[in-house]
């Protein structure tokens, strides 16, 4: 007799063999989706705590979307509480991703002093080698353009 | 720092131009020396007194991952 979970056939049974267990339809898919979905912030996680390495990172939202949208075709093929459940709880992640990136991706308004024909302010910064850089090194008759970066993390 | 890398493949096509590029952080000289020998086509400067990012309006704040703040990405053009 089969038990819950399994099935088995007249000629499973008249063959003697054992019975093919009986899997839920689409159970792959959903792991595969979820495993997707969780990947962009673990791999995001590591980058930036393992390797001190900070990129844009734009396979975050990517990977929550195809894992989101394995995840919805799983549950579609065979719905259950607890697949309904999963989407509900982590369905909003792949939007959160996007929002992070976006709202990182702004800067703030500039209504700083800079303005096309207005000469820079007095200044004095230092370059790597030790020498300082002021304004008088801009006078040399070639063109400079300073690039402001964050930093080498 | 991606751009920076850009900008330092691209140094050949500056230099025929006669451009230029220094590259500012609020990072310390020796982070700047470092950033030197990553970028050795373009000349790195280190603005840690914040001098000329404070007059020029280009502090970003808590935006370190350490916690401080850094220089708002931002390219002037400067005769």
């Amino acid at each position: 007799m089969a038990t819950d979970g399994e099935i088995s056939t007249k000629d499973d049974r008249a063959k003697g063999e054992a019975p093919t267990p009986k899997r839920s339809a689409g159970r792959g898919l959903y792991i595969l989706g979820f495993f997707l979905l969780l990947c962009g912030p673990i791999a995001y996680g590591i980058e930036a705590i393992s390797f001190e390495h900070l990129t844009v990172p734009w396979y975050m939202p990517v990977l929550g979307v195809i894992g989101l949208l394995l995840m919805i075709v799983a549950t579609v093929r065979r719905w259950s509480v607890l697949r309904i459940f999963g989407l509900l709880l982590f369905g909003l992640l792949p939007f959160g991703e996007f929002l992070f990136l976006w709202s990182h991706s702004l800067l703030p308004k500039y209504d700083g002093p800079i303005a096309v024909g207005k000469p820079l302010p007095d200044f004095e910064i230092e370059l790597a080698s030790g020498d300082p850089f002021d304004n008088t090194d801009l006078l040399d008759g070639s063109a400079t353009v300073m690039v402001f970066f964050r930093g080498r993390w | 720092m991606i751009e920076l890398g850009q900008l330092n493949a691209r140094h050949d096509d500056f230099r025929q131009r006669k451009v230029r590029i220094v590259a500012v952080s609020l990072e310390t000289l020796e982070e700047a020396r470092q950033t030197q020998g990553d970028f050795p086509q373009l000349f790195i400067a280190s603005d840690q007194t914040r001098d000329l990012s404070e007059k020029l309006d280009l502090i970003h704040e808590d935006t370190n991952p350490n916690g401080g703040d850094t220089s708002a990405p931002t390219a002037v053009k400067a005769r």
